[in-house]
């Protein structure tokens, strides 16, 4: 049994202590160790999204953030390994008893697509995405990346939110929670989801979390129209604009007696706002108004087989994310595959056992519209001050799993780029291992990934915050470093 | 809403309810549904709390994430939350049922009608000018228009 402590010896141990908190206390307040303080946006509930000051000169005014569920192998597309090829059909070393997410490792496999040297940079990309490798001039690849979870729901929730749990805001809410919107009649945050269907982690990919609704992302893309957002057919036109006054008349005279009551004049103002978005948003979606010409050079007018139809569906959602990009909507996540329609690589980037099969699908749907996309923005000016965003949830693994074709998940090392505003052009940061299993040159796990985008949108990482249950909750959490060397 | 249509379901105990769509692949999707019948009509104690997705109703309008406390709720004034009030196929059925309870209860004089409704909305009769309008609205229409846009008012959808 321990002997109770008694007022002189607890008088005795606790000087130190206290002592302690003293000094870490004075340290904090005037050293360079100084927790910055936390800076949380004003919001006026009236009018949540009007446009904020950055915290600093921005680089970009606007994210354009393209997921790729299912996790997108490296060793496929971007991250070229020669010692891979050289090696090909033998054990890799050091992974003897290795299990991943399903089980035991096959032997090292190369990838079943050639690698080209692209553009003046020579930059290195296989050939079943050869429209993104022409770009490659354009894009800031980061080969070095980390995740902590090899499971999709977990992966998706720590790409979209910084944690790997449920309930915290994605990275667009955060983004619009500290700089509101451009445009006042769209929503200041869209997520397109796949043709398909949504990721896995689903709405938590756009969600606010604790963050105040108004900050989530509105979920609609060139196939299915926002919700509620077209009047109900019992109503007639007439009905509907008569509705309207009166409403607006038994508003206005109920107003009268809680003159100066904010809540409610934002009440009014925000079904006049709901009016123009009627308005406009049907007209941002309907894409038939572009030439043929776009339409070709995204695919979007491709037809007669199911991949070709699925690559035109993405299409439309890719000139529907250059559209609203063009109309200054702050964060726009447009999204390639999705699970509810087929998990394990069906419908996403998730080959585990026909890798190869599997992914020539994915890259014709994905390929040429992404990089069509990437043109058209380039072409109209818009990449001078919108960053462009390409992410997956973590990699694949070097070698094919145990008596299958595909390889299994592995956030120990994974590819993500960036193009447009505030980043270097045709530049590779950080390695992996001579087979692309681990990053072992420039680690940056994915907190230093948010870390960049918000600081490339003129924002602090470590300061801005919002207080929920006691902690001053932030993207990064208590991690992030800036990727300073990827910066324009 | 649900008291003021007469749908609410007071019963206690039994099963909860959804408000979405449920798919399972490897692991479980989840949908807003877009039609809701008596059995989603119960107290929110019974709701099963989705945590990874918005429901249709509530997702707009700042309903905590049921995964931990929420000390204190954030509120916001969006258009969103004006189309789902204005627009949803959730308003547009408790419209319905409020026009068929106010059929059965204040039968069809306009001026019976909008008082009823008032005293069912606000707690109290309407003024001169809320009769007034009301009936006139009424008479042009009809009664799923005209609850369609009381449940749309400020003093229906704010406490004070």
């Amino acid at each position: 049994m321990h002997p109770l402590l008694n007022r002189r010896e607890f008088l005795a141990h606790t000087a130190t202590g206290l002592g302690g908190i003293a000094l870490t206390h004075l340290l904090g307040r005037d050293s360079a160790w100084a927790n910055p303080a936390p800076i949380r946006p004003d919001i006026n509930p009236a009018n949540p999204n009007a446009p904020r000051a950055p915290h600093f000169a921005p680089r970009a005014k606007r994210v354009l953030m393209i997921f790729c569920s299912g996790a997108v192998s490296q060793i496929d597309t971007f991250d070229y390994k020669p010692e891979l090829i050289k090696r090909h059909g033998q054990a890799m070393p050091g992974a003897e008893g290795l299990i991943t997410f399903q089980g035991a490792q096959g032997n090292l496999n190369k990838s079943p697509w050639e690698f080209r040297a692209r553009g003046q940079s020579g930059k290195m990309v296989s050939d079943l995405v050869p429209h993104l490798g022409a770009l490659a001039d354009e894009m800031c690849f980061i080969h070095s990346l980390t995740g902590k979870t090899n499971t999709h729901g977990p992966g998706e929730n720590f790409m979209a939110t910084g944690f790997t749990l449920d309930g915290f805001p994605s990275m667009g809410a955060w983004a619009t929670y500290a700089l509101g919107s451009e445009n006042d009649t769209l929503p200041a945050y869209v997520a397109t989801p796949d043709p398909r269907g949504a990721p896995q982690s689903a709405g938590n990919f756009w969600g606010p979390g604790f963050l105040p609704a108004a900050f989530q992302g509105t979920d609609f893309n060139a196939t299915q129209p926002l919700r509620n957002l077209s009047r109900p057919s019992v109503f007639s036109e007439h009905s509907d604009r008569a509705s309207r006054d009166f409403i607006a008349a038994l508003n206005r005279h109920h107003l009268e007696r809680y003159p100066g009551d904010s809540e409610l004049a934002a009440r009014i103002s925000s079904y006049e706002l709901a009016a123009r978005m009627q308005l406009s948003l049907p007209d941002v979606a309907d894409i038939s108004s572009e030439p043929a010409h776009i339409l070709k050079m995204y695919g979007a007018d491709e037809a007669g087989n199911p991949v070709k139809d699925l690559k035109a569906a993405y299409a439309r959602n890719c000139i529907l994310a250059r559209r609203l990009v063009e109309k200054g909507v702050r964060f726009v996540q447009l999204f390639n595959g999705a699970y509810q329609t087929g998990g394990e690589g069906v419908s996403n980037w998730d080959g585990h056992k026909a890798l190869e099969p599997q992914y020539v699908k994915h890259g014709e749907v994905m390929d040429q519209p992404t990089a069509a996309l990437l043109k058209d923005l380039k072409q109209r000016g818009l990449l001078a001050d919108t960053l462009v965003v390409w992410c997956t949830e973590f990699g694949r693994m070097p070698t094919f799993q145990k008596g299958a074709s595909g390889r299994d998940h592995n956030p120990n090392g994974f590819t993500a780029w960036l193009a447009g505003a505030g980043v270097k052009h045709g530049y590779t940061y950080g390695a992996t291992d001579e087979f692309g299993y681990k990053a072992v040159e420039k680690i940056a796990p994915v907190y230093d990934f948010h870390a960049t985008i918000l600081e490339i949108l003129g924002l602090h990482h470590t300061q801005l915050s919002f207080y929920h249950n006691g902690i001053e909750r932030r993207l990064t959490d208590v991690h992030g470093n800036v990727l300073t060397d990827i910066l324009s | 809403m649900l008291a003021v249509s007469g749908a609410l379901d007071l019963k206690m105990g039994g099963p909860g309810f959804y408000l979405m769509d449920v798919v399972n692949e490897n692991v479980m999707h989840y949908f807003p549904k877009e039609k809701y019948d008596a059995a989603d009509f119960r107290r929110m104690v019974y709701l099963f709390r989705i945590r990874a997705a918005q429901d249709g109703v509530f997702g707009a309008v700042d309903c905590p994430d049921g995964g931990s406390v929420m000390a204190r709720r954030s509120r916001s004034n969006t258009p969103l939350q004006a189309l789902n009030l204005f627009n949803s196929s959730f308003v547009t059925q408790q419209s319905e049922l409020f026009s068929n309870r106010l059929m059965k209860e204040a039968g069809d004089r306009p001026s019976a009608q909008a008082n009823l409704a008032f005293r069912l909305f606000y707690g109290r009769s309407p003024d001169a000018f809320e009769e007034k309008n009301s009936t006139a609205f009424l008479a042009e229409h009809g009664l799923q228009a005209f609850a369609r846009s009381l449940f749309n008012t400020s003093e229906f959808l704010f406490v004070f």
